[in-house]
């Protein structure tokens, strides 16, 4: 049925008011994303269990270290150029599940409390939102990387004269070279566990199911499963991520395991797109 | 313009909505002039909130076209801008404060954040600003939503169930509020199931039922079922058959009902009719112990339009 009062529009041109020109969308989305999650309380938990979590891990590391190994973290290896940051590195990839976990909590509870909906009525571009949020969230993890890499440098050197590690070429070129790539390599196993913790959120829209969905995911499948399978070890994406952070453990390396990120990456950010473009919005 | 001259904020038509084989918004025209109040009035599941999520772009209508100030409705990226909205209940993050939802949000859509404080003002929430949204009350939920809503001094506003879960104090502020807003010359359209509550404050009303259009126009012009009636009763059971036989004379339309005569005001106007027949009464010797104008509610005429009861 269709009635109506009126039955010709003519179309209504409402002037502009004078505003001051806003700053571009993607800009504003990621700026009022970081000053949201940047408050003191915040900053104070997250940073304080970072240098709590990097402390305890680079002694635990260092204190069970091999004398020496093929591969991976050992005395004689934590005595050499990057040494220092060693530990750290390969304690980052006991992380995944946090990320996770932080993400689809952060991507679901936004559907679920409604915020998401809320945030496109003030920035209707979904996709320039989604990018500026996630943006946000992912430099805020680069801090967070970063205050790890230097509390586990730190605590290295305490650490490591007990051990008999010489420490003196852990501030040469080649080591702060390593430090730079240690902190890239830990970047790419943030965003990769980011955006598989944002595309589970978003696919749930329920917190508690897309944990269950995640935890499920990297817990028992990718480290039972993947590890004892040979398609599992060689493709599965967690794992992938563990590679790039944990090499001594990789079955895939180099440009394949490079290749294969970037293929995880294009295919979760066009998911994520498409369904964020597509899909309604209601509660 | 509409045929009555008037400017049109919201010009669309055939607005529908299906999920698989399930219509839930049927072919549903919209016409909102500007600075005018519309109520959209329906029961639960009559699609009020599907309409209003597409012309927020939130939802993708299955068909219809039309345009909102301006710009079409199919690109909500071009007028969102100009629009603000509380649909589904006032959605903040709970861990900041009513002003520092309102400054992400603010930030967010481009805003200048320096409106906040009249905002607030505006909502009732000055003093109470630097509160955690989560020790909010509904009722300052409902405001805060409001407020957000304000944020881009919008033309036009739309507010989905603004009053839900609010005291009646509560509600009477925010039909205070709503006032406000369109007398600064916006356009508001704002659903409730509670239709007294849009009673007071719609110049229109759109009438809503299982995703269809029922009614839309003003609501003095809203049909009613049942006629406009004096009811009135005599002292006595010898009063009140007096008092037929007095009203029947006067050639009017009388019915017995169990609480008393109730006589069709018709054509007459009502407070005329009232005063004629008490006074003739009163010079008949006819003791009435109940005389009032009976016209029938919005409530009972939107009930009428639908049927009654939630489909909730």
């Amino acid at each position: 049925m269709s009635t109506s009062t009126s039955t010709r529009t003519e179309v209504v041109q409402f002037s502009s008011p004078v505003r001051a020109k806003p700053a571009p969308a993607l800009a504003r989305a990621f700026v009022a994303e970081w000053i949201r999650l940047s408050s003191k309380r915040i900053w104070l938990i997250a940073l304080s269990a970072t240098v709590v979590y990097s402390a305890v891990l680079t002694v635990v590391m260092i204190n069970t270290a091999p004398q020496r190994a093929p591969a991976g973290i050992s005395i004689q290896a934590l005595g050499e150029s990057g040494g220092g940051t060693l530990a750290v590195r390969t304690a980052a990839a006991f992380t995944s599940v946090l990320i996770l976990a932080v993400f689809v909590g952060m991507s679901a509870g936004s559907f679920a409390r409604g915020t998401w909906r809320a945030s496109l009525l003030q920035q209707p571009r979904r996709l320039t939102l989604a990018v500026g949020t996630f943006g946000a969230r992912i430099a805020i993890g680069a801090v967070i990387v970063a205050v790890l890499f230097v509390a586990g440098m730190v605590t290295a050197y305490v650490v490591a004269p007990g051990q008999g590690i010489d420490t003196g070429s852990w501030l040469d070129d080649t080591s702060l070279r390593m430090a730079v790539d240690d902190f890239l390599g830990v970047m790419v196993f943030v965003i990769g566990w980011a955006l598989l913790g944002t595309l589970i959120g978003i696919l749930t829209r329920s917190v508690a199911v897309g944990l269950g969905v995640g935890i499920l995911w990297a817990g028992p499948i990718e480290n039972v499963l993947g590890d004892n399978l040979t398609f599992g070890s060689h493709w599965f994406p967690g794992l992938l991520l563990r590679y790039v952070v944990a090499p001594e453990t990789a079955t895939v390396t180099g440009a394949t395991l490079a290749l294969r990120l970037a293929l995880y990456a294009v295919v979760g950010v066009l998911l994520v797109g498409v369904i964020l473009r597509r899909r309604d919005v209601s509660s | 313009m509409s045929t009555h001259g008037e400017l049109e904020v919201v010009a669309v038509e055939g607005l529908t909505k299906r999920y698989g084989r399930r219509t839930v918004v049927d072919d549903v025209d919209l016409h909102l002039t500007a600075g005018s109040i519309t109520g959209l009035i329906g029961p639960n599941g009559a699609g009020k909130t599907t309409i209003m999520s597409m012309l927020l772009g939130l939802v993708r209508p299955s068909a219809g076209r039309g345009t909102i100030l301006g710009h079409d409705l199919s690109r909500p990226a071009d007028y969102l801008p100009d629009v603000g909205a509380l649909i589904e209940g006032p959605a903040f993050f709970g861990n900041l404060s009513g002003r520092g939802n309102l400054e992400y949000f603010a930030r967010l859509g481009g805003h200048d954040r320096s409106g906040i404080p009249a905002v607030l003002d505006l909502v009732g929430l000055q003093g109470r600003e630097g509160d955690s949204f989560s020790s909010y009350s509904l009722g300052m939920k409902q405001r805060l939503g409001i407020g957000a809503a304000l944020l881009s001094n919008p033309k036009l506003v739309i507010l989905d169930e603004p009053t839900n879960g609010v005291d009646p104090a509560g509600m009477r502020d925010i039909r205070a509020m709503v006032r406000r807003i369109a007398a600064d010359g916006r356009t508001v359209l704002i659903s409730s199931h509670l239709l007294a509550e849009l009673e007071h404050i719609c110049d229109r009303v759109i009438v809503l039922d299982q995703g269809g259009l029922r009614y839309s126009g003003s609501l003095t012009e809203l049909p009613a079922s049942r006629p406009e009636v004096i009811l009135l009763r005599g002292s006595g059971q010898s009063d009140d058959e007096a008092l037929h036989r007095m009203l029947s004379t006067q050639g009017l339309t009388v019915e017995r009902r169990a609480e008393g005569f109730a006589v069709d005001v018709g054509e007459i106007d009502p407070a005329q009719l009232a005063g004629r027949i008490n006074r003739n009464a009163a010079e008949s010797g006819i003791h009435l112990v109940e005389l009032h104008h009976q016209k029938q509610s919005l409530e009972d005429r939107v009930l009428d339009l639908v049927g009654t009861g939630s489909r909730s």
